[in-house]
């Protein structure tokens, strides 16, 4: 199989949530010495848009986004032995903490972002769901990581956010932050203090790039 | 009002199907909201409240039967083992409910009613490493038979976003010998009005119903407009009653605080509107208050007096 029906095979098996054919995929890339920022970035990175883009448009549900991500998931547990191991270079663009604020058990879009800031080559440290304002900030501290990413879905909890930006910016940390979630804006950004705001997960990747560049 | 003067609670859940038939229900708004008000955290259980906080409970049941509701949902919203369990209150699982139900109970008027609310337990089915079918059953099992222990009218099924949880829920619910109200939340897509997990409005009616409930319907996410056109869809596809209850719009963070963009007498207009659609039974969700209840209770009245009763 040429490297390109191959990379095709890789977002399909992210877009039709097909874990074991996404693992098989990539040990097949990684075999026939295809190049690993290749395999992410033109094969499983492109599936992965492709499901936030039909998530977004109504046309897959939750099921699907969850079957996408955890194909995702299995295709980078390939790809990161490969990388780490050094036989390969993989652009390294930076550390990340995500979560979703304490009070929120939304876990849906965060993971999306996480599975797809982790597949753009970003380090991150996924907490879940329900994180409370100081586990965003200690774990910021123990990853150094240069960006914090934190999703709100209730407009009861976004106020969480703020209160992570102002204890980061109180002890001195430098990470740059990132909002999201359904109640959340620019303008709502603007007022804490975060450094960005991403509108889908697709746009919250791209924000996370640039803040990084 | 005008009811059975039979008591008892096996007489009361004949009552509340009875008292279908006799023309709209109306059941109460928010309670989460009314909650923050008097000083629930971000991020905190609201039922641990049906004891610590009793007063504050029972003073929002008590408004909502005087603003005009005919049943209050008691604070049991999030009284799973499971959703408890995730705020590690899973050993209260008995205490918290039967608190709750008693507190509706006592301030319960002769005639109207007391629903036990059941919600989702934040899980979802079919995909690796969830909940099974079973699994859920039984939890919403011990749940539904704690609160219809504790004398409630029925039990209210609520704020669904997946059929097999729902069905698990109402089956579950049911098999108490209660009468079933089940809603789930529907949001507007390019396609149509979907569930979370992706169900169907058309789908979910027929399977509701099957699984034993009495009244089938929608509630929170869309604001009254959208639930209106809901309405219109799930009318024709179900003979059941149909309970409906909107969210009072979007919520919008002003100053640091939620505020939602309907007001209670334009929400109320919009209750008038799903009267005449064919709504059975009406109330509302996230942030309407009793003062939107009792704006209802004016349609409802306003209604009745135009028809000479139903």
């Amino acid at each position: 199989m040429n490297s390109e029906a191959l990379l095709k095979e890789m977002r399909e098996a992210v877009i039709q949530g097909n874990s074991d054919a996404a693992r098989n995929l990539a040990e097949k890339g990684l075999a026939a010495g295809v190049d690993v920022n290749k395999i992410l970035d033109e094969g499983f990175v492109k599936g992965i848009e492709h499901v936030g883009r039909l998530w977004e448009d109504g046309e897959y549900f939750l099921p699907e986004l969850v079957r996408g991500a955890e194909a995702m998931k299995a295709a980078l547990a390939v790809i990161e032995p490969a990388i780490l191991a050094g036989g390969q270079d993989r652009k390294r663009l930076g550390r990340a903490v995500i979560g979703t604020i304490e009070g929120d058990i939304h876990d849906i879009g965060k993971t999306l972002v996480a599975a797809m800031m982790t597949a753009y080559g970003f380090e991150v440290t996924d907490l879940g769901a329900d994180v409370p304002v100081t586990t965003f900030v200690e774990k910021t501290k123990e990853t150094g990581a240069e960006l914090v990413c934190m999703s709100a879905l209730l407009t009861t909890t976004m106020v969480g956010q703020k209160k992570v930006v102002d204890l980061l910016r109180e002890r001195g940390i430098p990470a740059k932050v990132i909002v999201g979630g359904a109640p959340v804006s620019q303008d709502w950004a603007d007022e804490i203090g975060a450094d960005g705001y991403g509108e889908s997960a697709v746009a919250a990747v791209e924000v996370a790039r640039s803040l990084v560049a | 009002m005008a009811a059975g003067s039979a008591q008892g609670s096996e007489v009361m859940a004949t009552g509340f199907l009875k008292r279908i038939e006799q023309g709209p229900i109306l059941f109460d708004g928010g309670m989460g909201s009314l909650l923050i008000a008097q000083g629930l955290a971000s991020g905190e259980a609201p039922e641990p409240w049906n004891v610590d906080r009793r007063d504050v409970v029972r003073s929002a049941h008590r408004a909502y039967y005087e603003a005009g509701a005919d049943v209050v949902t008691t604070n049991t919203f999030g009284g799973t083992r499971l959703k408890l369990g995730a705020k590690g209150l899973s050993d209260r699982v008995v205490e918290l409910n039967r608190a709750g139900a008693d507190l509706a109970v006592l301030v319960r008027p002769e005639g109207k009613f007391v629903a036990g609310d059941i919600g989702p337990t934040g899980k979802v089915t079919g995909l690796p490493g969830e909940v099974s079918y079973e699994e859920l059953k039984e939890i919403f099992a011990e749940q539904a038979g704690i609160l219809a222990g504790a004398g409630v009218d029925l039990l209210a099924v609520e704020t669904m976003y997946g059929l097999e949880e729902a069905r698990a829920a109402v089956s579950a619910a049911g098999a108490t010998g209660l009468p079933v109200t089940a809603t789930m939340t529907f949001d507007r897509k390019p396609r149509g009005f979907f569930t979370l997990m992706g169900n169907q409005p058309e789908g979910c009616l027929a399977a509701l119903e099957e699984a034993g409930a009495s009244v089938v319907g929608a509630n929170c996410t869309l604001g009254p407009e959208d639930m209106l056109d809901l309405l219109e869809t799930i009318r024709p596809l179900t003979s059941l009653p149909i309970l409906v209850q909107a969210n009072a719009g979007q919520p919008e963070l002003k100053a640091g605080e939620t505020v939602y963009s309907v007001k209670a007498a334009d929400f109320a207009g919009w209750v008038g509107r799903m009267l005449d659609a064919g709504a059975g039974l009406v109330g509302g969700c996230c942030g309407t208050t009793p003062e939107f209840i009792r704006q209802m209770a004016l349609e409802i009245e306003a209604r009745r007096d135009g028809r000479g009763g139903h």
